[in-house]
């Protein structure tokens, strides 16, 4: 979209609620971006434009959110505050899939990870997961194996 | 002051410029924000190309220009969609073709002065029916848009997030091209061929630099487009010029105020 015209936070979720301005404050609410709720979409940082983005999707009231590289060209504070969003949703009884090259924050938050290199290398707990075993070495240097929590919700 | 509504030509040109002024930026917003905004300048000069085939065979131009523009319309936006050439060499050969038929058509019909009028805009030519057709033309068009605005906007926002969530979005671009192309032929005698896309474009872009949101941006848009449409025809009305540059003038007068006063 052309920056020249501008779009609301509000407006964007409204487009994807399916009943338009009913609970948009809640979906706002629920990552954490209600008070940007009158702000300019194209104003936002990556960060909080891909969390509006999530708002726009469970306004939707999916049961999935299949997110491809979600965090990609976002700064490492507004990553932290995007995955905290997820563990909201995970905790929502959403079923969130997430394609990620983030090794790190993919075995600090999933349920369930699978690797995949033309087939399937890995499908299993991410406790059990060895990156030096599946992955390349710049993988497992930057790797650290980190607190997990399982929610109500699946998170793959 | 008020003189000026003693001549009916005059009261007509308001009228239907004040009609122009609350449809075309409506329109405009939806194409600017999908960086189309010289569509309106390729279906201008296509239009001009049945205006100039109804002053060959002596239909009236304005009948003749609707579905010829039309055609070119969704002409463009089958190129757009398809990707057999890209959005902007389609908009660039159909303005230079259209403009093209419309010189040896004008040429051959020997017309020179009615095809001015088309060209650069003539409020003395503006009839009682013609501004009947752009009342409802503009019903239409807005009772279109408004049935259809949450579908239209997601399409601004992303074409691919709006085919996931189930609108038809190639129908609804063909029909967005549609209506345009219906709202430049009615605009034509109002601000000319030449200078319409100004009207779809500027007041938009004012308006953008002064609203949050895109239902804002529209209203005011279209409040800008009403305070160009009126100077400038009061313009061109006391100083006797052209009421297309009048307007237009009026038009990039309130972009440079709203660069200085916007964000």
């Amino acid at each position: 979209m052309d920056s020249q015209v501008p779009i609301s936070v509000r407006e964007v979720v409204g487009l994807g609620a399916r009943s338009p301005h009913k609970e948009i404050d809640h979906f706002l609410d629920n990552v954490g971006m209600k008070e940007y709720a009158s702000h300019r979409f194209d104003e936002l940082s990556g960060g909080q434009q891909q969390r509006v983005l999530i708002a726009k999707a469970i306004a939707a009231k999916p049961r999935v959110l299949i997110l491809d590289e979600p965090t990609t060209g976002i700064d490492e504070s507004s990553q932290a505050a995007f995955y905290q969003t997820l563990e909201q949703l995970q905790s929502q009884k959403i079923t969130i899939i997430m394609v990620s090259h983030d090794i790190d924050a993919v075995l600090a938050t999933v349920d369930r990870v699978i690797c995949l290199n033309h087939r399937i290398l890995y499908d299993g707990v991410p406790e059990a997961f060895e990156t030096g075993q599946y992955l390349p070495d710049f993988y497992s240097a930057k790797h650290r194996q980190l607190h997990h929590n399982h929610k109500a919700g699946r998170y793959v | 002051m008020f003189e000026i509504f003693h001549y009916s030509f005059m009261v007509r040109a308001l009228l239907a410029g004040l009609l122009v002024a609350v449809c075309v930026p409506v329109l405009g917003s939806f194409l600017v924000s999908r960086r189309y905004s010289l569509i309106a300048d390729s279906l201008a000069h296509v239009s001009l190309a049945g205006v100039g085939a109804g002053l060959l065979f002596g239909g009236t131009p304005i009948l003749v220009a609707i579905p010829v523009t039309v055609a070119g319309a969704l002409l463009i936006e089958y190129l757009r969609q398809n990707k057999r050439i890209s959005g902007e060499i389609s908009l660039a050969i159909l303005m230079s073709g259209g403009l093209a038929v419309a010189i040896v058509l004008a040429t051959l019909s020997s017309s020179g002065t009615d095809f001015n009028s088309y060209l650069f805009g003539s409020i003395t030519t503006t009839q009682d029916q013609d501004v009947v057709a752009l009342l409802i033309g503009v019903v239409i068009i807005l009772g279109i848009i408004a049935w259809n605005y949450r579908s239209l906007v997601h399409i601004s926002f992303n074409e691919d997030s709006a085919r996931i969530a189930g609108i038809n979005v190639t129908g609804l671009n063909y029909l967005l091209a549609a209506m345009t192309a219906i709202m430049v032929v009615f605009s034509m005698r109002i601000v000319g061929g030449l200078l319409i896309s100004a009207l779809l474009v500027i007041p938009v872009v004012a308006a953008g630099r002064l609203s949050r949101s895109f239902i804002w941006c529209m209203i005011i848009a279209i409040v800008l487009a009403v305070i160009a449409i009126v100077t400038g025809l009061l313009f061109a009305f006391y100083a006797g010029i052209a009421a297309g540059g009048a307007i237009v003038l009026s038009a990039l007068a309130l972009f440079v105020l709203a660069l200085l006063l916007g964000r």
